[in-house]
């Protein structure tokens, strides 16, 4: 097997939370709290979970769009935590977001050939561009006289395209999607979930696919990571999840999504409670107030990932019994860095 | 219009026959209901489902007569709860129906709840106004209400603001408040759109079980077919500002008449198609519904959906089709339908 394209390990995102400008934080939210995990070149890794979770943070921690507190996250074997801006610059070309809000995300003063030149310009890359931006819309999908238009003048899907033709403009190698279709309406999902799969394929594209959306992130993705405060809780190839999901939070999750079928047996899971606020989560399992299969030891300790069969693993104890060999065990999960206690960033 | 009372429902609570909203715009009027029928009877789950544009919230807001006026306006139809014609009541009388037997829940809690107000404050004053309770029996009731909806420690939750409460708790109080009065008909925008997923799931339960209790009618508006599947024992699909399927939910689920209603239960990734593909990522594609949704300004002649409908036929430009009948208790407004498979 090849080098994974993305290595993250223990990895840690708090942001401080302070009363004023300039004030004494308060306060962290551990926003990303202890990760690990790698993406393969060409697969499509997919971050499930609630609001809060964590898992717009992780991905723009990916791209170091935000301060990392602690950890590692190498990029095609470059370390990229701790790179000077100006070293960091030449990797964005390989490295791309694709956002949720179509409407926001796109300056409205500027036409689509602006926002579509605008990678080639800052990365001196401007001759033969025009060529490129014509294979661009042909790709996408996209009539040709939009390069003259606004964004203002196309409808939500057309405008996702405009947003996907800007994070492809320079070939990146991975893409970072945070909830590209949740302000997309049912029909025009899918056409956008069919780009993004040719788009792969001719490409050679690796994706990490942020939703919140289970049953899109199962038909897209290689392997899901289920994230629950700051962490994950599940990670486990796609084509498991609905049947071989281990963790009470991805079976709640699942179990949870309305099925678009009236004779589906009502056997609908309801979790209590919300998930807790990441300033304060709670100690041991994070995951043990809202549990139904909590027990005495949920409260105290905080489980690691333990593997339980190949590409999946699960941070549980009831896990525990079915972990592969200690020694993989520690190898795949990154060692301690799960069980750390989170050290006040500083 | 060929929609009649349905035939396994009683008397139903909500009539709707006709109904039509127009925006007026700068470049003239369209309309967005456009000659909308159906009916809710008690203790049933009426779903209008559809996607942004589609007309299906404002139906809604045409129904409580909360058109923001302009731009739009009512222009035509019937409106009757528990047979009284809404549409021709002085606004005085139309603020007591809407206070006292209509109760109505929408997508964002912390827009809908008055920030300044206690949660207690705000539940009274629908009872203390249309019921006529003292203050300490609205109070008591309150707090009645929100055990109802499941809200732990409900003797301080009464006193507390709702910026201190969660979402979901805050969807919980907008249920409270709009079953205050007791309401025989509830009405839903999106009431679980903003909500996690598994937050979604404690409302729709909650929902499912007052209605049990209450026998409430319910109309509920939703994008989500996930939710109408699980919720609702009728459903309307909307398409530009019409109704273009009318059927019993397992009926519209297993064999949908109308290829729009078709194209949208084929949009969804369904967890076998994932399951079909490889890991290598050779998934069956989506069959996604080709184009967008028309302006409502550049509707094309005759059938609104026929430049994306793999089943037009010539008569679909010329004669817009009429909701009837296609098979038992299904109605579609298609010349040329979706046979059973």
């Amino acid at each position: 097997m090849t080098a994974p394209l993305i290595q993250v390990r223990d990895l840690k995102v708090h942001f401080p939370v302070r009363r004023g400008l300039l004030g004494r934080p308060r306060g962290w939210v551990r926003a990303v709290d202890g990760v690990d995990f790698d993406v393969a070149r060409g697969e499509t890794l997919g971050v499930v979970g609630e609001s809060g979770c964590g898992k717009s943070t992780l991905g723009r921690a990916l791209l170091q769009l935000v301060d990392i507190t602690h950890g590692s996250v190498r990029f095609d074997g470059q370390e990229l935590v701790g790179l000077s801006p100006r070293r960091v610059r030449p990797l964005r070309r390989r490295m791309q977001l694709v956002f949720q809000d179509p409407f926001a995300s796109l300056n409205p003063r500027m036409t689509v050939r602006d926002i579509l030149s605008e990678p080639f310009v800052i990365h001196g890359l401007s001759r033969g561009a025009e060529r490129e931006l014509h294979g661009l819309l042909d790709v996408l999908g996209l009539p040709k006289d939009a390069l003259e238009r606004f964004p203002h003048e196309f409808s939500g899907g057309q405008r996702q395209r405009i947003g996907i033709a800007r994070a492809i403009a320079l070939r990146p190698e991975l893409v970072v999607a945070d909830e590209p279709l949740s302000a997309l309406d049912v029909s025009i999902q899918a056409q956008i979930v069919n780009l993004l799969v040719e788009l792969q394929r001719d490409r050679g594209l690796t994706y990490v696919f942020i939703a919140h959306d289970l049953k899109v992130v199962e038909y897209l993705s290689t392997r899901v990571a289920v994230m629950y405060l700051g962490r994950i809780v599940e990670l486990a190839p796609a084509r498991r999840l609905s049947q071989g999901a281990r963790h009470p939070y991805t079976r709640a999750l699942l179990s949870a999504v309305p099925v678009p079928d009236p004779t589906h047996p009502r056997t609908r899971q309801v979790l209590p409670g919300e998930p807790p606020s990441p300033m304060s989560p709670p100690g041991g399992c994070a995951f043990h107030p809202r549990c139904p299969q909590a027990t005495e030891r949920c409260r105290r300790e905080s489980p690691p990932l333990y593997p339980v069969a190949s590409g999946h693993s699960v941070a549980c104890f009831l896990a525990e019994g079915d972990a592969l060999g200690s020694t993989q065990a520690s190898s795949l999960a990154g060692g301690s860095g799960v069980l750390a206690q989170p050290s006040s960033p500083g | 219009m060929t929609v009649g009372t349905h035939p396994a429902s009683a008397e139903p609570v909500l009539e709707v026959r006709g109904l039509t909203t127009e925006l007026r715009l700068e470049d003239g009027p369209v309309r967005a209901v456009d000659g909308v029928s159906f009916s809710v009877p008690a203790g049933s789950t009426l779903g209008v489902v559809g996607e942004s544009g589609c007309g299906k919230s404002l139906t809604a807001l045409s129904v409580m007569r909360l058109v923001p006026e302009p731009p739009a306006r009512i222009v035509a139809g019937e409106v009757r709860l528990r047979g009284v014609d809404l549409l021709s009541l002085p606004e005085a009388r139309m603020r007591e129906v809407r206070g006292r037997s209509l109760g109505m829940v929408f997508q964002e809690p912390m827009t809908s709840l008055n920030p300044v107000h206690t949660v207690g404050e705000q539940l009274a004053e629908g009872p203390r106004l249309h019921l006529g309770e003292s203050r300490r029996r609205a109070r008591e009731r309150a707090v009645e209400l929100l055990r109802t909806v499941g809200i732990p420690a409900p003797e301080e939750r009464v006193d507390a603001y709702p910026h201190q409460l969660s979402g979901g708790m805050r969807q919980r109080v907008m249920i409270a408040m709009a079953l205050a009065c007791d309401p025989s008909l509830l009405i839903a925008d999106e009431p679980t759109t903003a909500l996690d997923v598994t937050v979604q799931a404690q409302i729709l339960e909650l929902l499912k079980r007052l209605q049990a209790e209450r026998y409430m009618a319910v109309l509920l508006i939703t994008h989500d077919l996930g939710v109408v599947a699980g919720q609702c024992d009728t459903v309307a699909v909307m398409y530009a500002g019409k109704v273009v399927e009318y059927a019993p939910v397992r009926e519209l689920f297993a064999h949908p008449a109308h290829p729009y209603t078709a194209g949208l239960l084929r949009s969804i990734p369904s967890w076998d198609a994932a399951r079909g593909g490889s890991a290598e990522g050779a998934r069956p594609r989506l069959r996604a519904i080709p184009g967008m949704v028309p302006s409502l300004r550049q509707l094309p002649t005759g059938c609104a959906f026929r430049e994306r409908c793999e089943r037009a036929v010539d008569r679909c430009a010329q004669v817009a089709p009429a909701l009837e009948v296609k098979r038992g208790a299904q109605l579609a407004a298609c010349h040329h339908p979706v046979p059973t498979s």
